[in-house]
C-alpha cells in the first residue's frame, strides 16, 4: 500500500498508509486531515485542498490542466510547487509522497 | 405563525394529490415553513426539529418554490446529491426566465457538466481569492458608510440600514453599475424574492432583465475593466457569448450575492447581539473573526437549493425517480447532528466542513466575496459600535421567502 506523507498546518508530519486508487485530497480527508477543507469534493471549483508537494515527485505528477492551474492562480499562496490535491491520483508510482497543507486563502 | 409537521398528518398530505405513487407514506412530512410564513422564533431551531423524523422526507410543499421535493437533511447525501451530476440536473431550478418568457438560463448556475466548467472558467477569475482580497478597501469603506449613518443614533435597524444594502452597493460597484441605482436595485430585489404576487415577481424581473440588456447593449463596442467587460470580452470555443449568455450571467450575479449575503450576515449579527459571551470573545480576539463566520455559517445556513432526478436512484434506501424535485436547504443540513454533534451549539473552534456554498462543481463562485463582506461587517460593526444587543421590546421577524412558482 502506498505511503504518503503530510506536513499538517501545526507543522507536524503524518505518516499515512493508503488503500490507493484515488486522490492525494481523498487520502488525507479519510485520514483526519481536517484543515484539508476540499469544498467542492474534487470538483476543480475551488482551491481548498491546495498543497506543495516535494519537488522529487514533479515528474511522476499528472500534467496541469488550464482550470487547475487557473484556480490555483488565484490563491495568494502559489508556489512553484504547488497542486490541488484532489487533481493527483494516488497510486503506488506515488509511495512516499510527501506534500505540505498550504495556508487557507 | 408557522405551520408545524405535526399539523398535518402523512395521510392527509397525500390526498392533496402532490405525492406521487412511488413516495411511501411514512416518508410524507409537511415542511415546518409554508410558503410566506414569518416567525419571531429562530427559522433554525424550528428546522432542527425535523432531525427526529427519516433522513429523508417527501414535502408536499417545499420552499423556497413550495412545489413538491425530497428534502434532504444528512450532510453526507447532500454532498452526495451535489456531485452526482449523472443523476441530479441543475436545469431550469429558477423560475426567472421561464415567468418573464425568456429562453435564457442562469449561467452557470442552472448549467450541467461538461459544458458547465467553460463558463465557470469564465468566471473563476474574478471570485478568486485573490481578486476578492485585492476589493478589501471598497468593502471597507463601505461597510464604514453603513454603519457611519447610525453609529451616533444608538440603534438601528440593521437588515434595513445595512444588509441589504451593503451587499447591492458592492455588487454594482463590481459590475460597473452606477451607484445611484442602488435604491432602484433595492426595489427590483424586493419585488423579485419578496413580493407576494406572481406578477409582482415578473415585473421586477422584467425590469431587471430589460436593464441589463441595455447596459450589456450600450457596452459592447467599448467593453469597461469591470465584470460585463470581462464577460463582454470572454470568449468559447473561439466565439463571444451571445445575449442569452451574457444576461444569464449578469442576472446570475445578481441575484447570487444579494439576499444571501444580506440573510446570512443579519443572522449572525443577530447571534451576537444575544449571545454577548460570544461577541465578546470576538472583539478580543479578531483573528477568529473568520472561523466564527464559518461556524455560523454551518448553524444559520439559509438557501434552499434544488435539483431534478433525471435519472432513476437510490439514496440510503429511498427510491429517487427521474422527474421527482430534491430540495437541499443548507439550514437543514447545518444542524445534522451526525455531522456537527451538538448542532444548535455554536462553537468558534468547531471549524466544520459546512454545504452552505453548497458542494461540488456548482459551489458558490461568490465565496469568497461572500465571506469577505460578511468578515468586514463584523470587524466594522466591533470598530465603530461599543458592544450592541437587541434592543429591548424589538420584535425580529424571520420572513420564509415566499416564491410564488412551483416548478413541477
Amino acid at each position: 500500500m502506498p505511503r504518503l506523507k503530510v506536513v499538517r498546518h501545526s507543522g507536524k508530519k503524518v505518516d499515512i498508509e493508503s488503500t490507493g486508487g484515488t486522490s492525494v485530497m481523498v487520502v488525507m480527508r479519510d485520514n483526519g486531515i481536517d484543515e484539508v477543507l476540499a469544498m467542492c469534493g474534487g470538483s476543480r471549483a475551488c482551491a481548498t485542498c491546495h498543497v506543495y508537494v516535494d519537488p522529487a515527485f514533479s515528474a511522476r505528477l499528472p500534467a496541469i490542466s488550464d482550470d487547475e492551474n487557473e484556480l490555483l492562480d488565484g490563491s495568494k499562496h502559489r508556489q512553484p510547487n504547488s497542486r490541488l490535491s484532489c487533481q493527483l491520483a494516488f497510486d503506488d508510482s506515488l509511495d512516499g509522497l510527501e506534500v505540505t497543507v498550504a495556508p487557507h486563502d | 405563525m408557522l405551520q408545524t409537521s405535526d399539523e398535518k398528518s402523512p395521510s392527509a398530505a397525500r390526498l392533496e394529490g402532490s405525492v406521487p405513487e412511488h413516495v411511501p407514506a411514512e416518508l410524507v412530512r409537511e415542511f415546518p415553513f409554508s410558503r410566506g410564513a414569518t416567525t419571531t422564533a429562530l427559522p433554525h431551531d424550528l428546522l432542527q426539529r425535523l432531525n427526529e423524523g427519516p433522513e429523508i422526507f417527501y414535502a408536499p410543499k417545499a420552499p423556497p418554490l413550495g412545489g413538491s421535493a425530497w428534502v434532504f437533511r444528512r450532510a453526507e447525501h447532500c454532498r452526495q446529491i451535489y456531485l452526482d451530476t449523472e443523476h441530479f440536473s441543475s436545469g431550469a431550478i429558477w423560475p426567472f426566465s421561464k415567468m418573464t418568457g425568456g429562453n435564457w438560463m442562469l449561467i452557470p448556475a442552472e448549467v450541467d457538466p461538461p459544458l458547465h466548467s467553460r463558463y465557470r472558467h469564465i468566471l473563476n477569475p474574478l471570485f478568486s481569492p485573490k481578486a476578492i482580497a485585492a476589493l478589501d478597501d471598497k468593502v471597507v469603506r463601505c461597510a464604514r458608510e453603513y454603519v457611519s449613518a447610525f453609529k451616533d443614533r444608538g440603534h438601528c435597524e440593521f437588515v434595513k440600514e445595512f444588509s441589504f444594502e451593503f451587499p447591492i452597493r458592492i455588487f454594482l460597484e463590481l459590475m460597473g453599475l452606477p451607484l445611484e441605482k442602488t435604491a432602484q436595485f433595492l426595489e427590483w430585489e424586493r419585488g423579485l424574492l419578496y413580493a407576494s404576487s406572481v406578477e409582482e415577481v415578473q415585473a421586477s424581473t422584467q425590469a431587471v432583465v430589460d436593464y441589463l440588456n441595455a447596459e450589456i447593449a450600450a457596452r459592447r463596442d467599448a467593453p469597461g475593466v469591470d465584470f460585463i467587460g470581462h464577460v463582454l470580452r470572454a470568449q468559447i470555443d473561439g466565439r463571444n457569448l451571445d445575449n442569452n449568455e451574457l444576461l444569464g450571467i449578469c442576472f446570475t450575479l445578481f441575484i447570487g450575492g444579494l439576499d444571501t449575503v444580506s440573510t446570512h450576515l443579519a443572522l449572525m449579527i443577530r447571534h451576537l447581539a444575544e449571545h454577548p459571551d460570544h461577541q465578546a470573545y470576538l472583539r478580543a480576539n479578531r483573528t477568529k473573526i473568520p472561523e466564527a463566520v464559518e461556524e455560523m455559517m454551518r448553524a444559520y445556513g439559509g438557501t434552499s437549493i434544488s435539483r431534478q432526478c433525471i435519472k432513476d436512484t437510490t439514496i440510503a434506501g429511498v427510491s429517487i425517480k427521474a422527474g421527482d424535485w430534491a430540495l437541499i436547504p443548507a439550514g437543514l443540513a447545518g444542524r445534522d447532528p451526525i455531522e456537527y454533534p451538538e448542532p444548535q451549539d455554536i462553537r468558534f473552534d468547531r471549524c466544520p466542513r459546512h454545504v452552505s456554498f453548497g458542494y461540488g462543481p456548482h459551489m458558490c463562485l461568490g465565496m469568497h466575496l461572500a465571506r469577505r463582506e460578511m468578515r468586514v461587517a463584523i470587524e466594522t460593526m466591533f470598530e465603530m459600535l461599543p458592544p450592541f444587543r437587541i434592543a429591548p421590546g424589538a420584535e425580529i421577524v424571520n420572513l420564509c421567502r415566499p416564491q410564488p412558482h412551483c416548478p413541477n
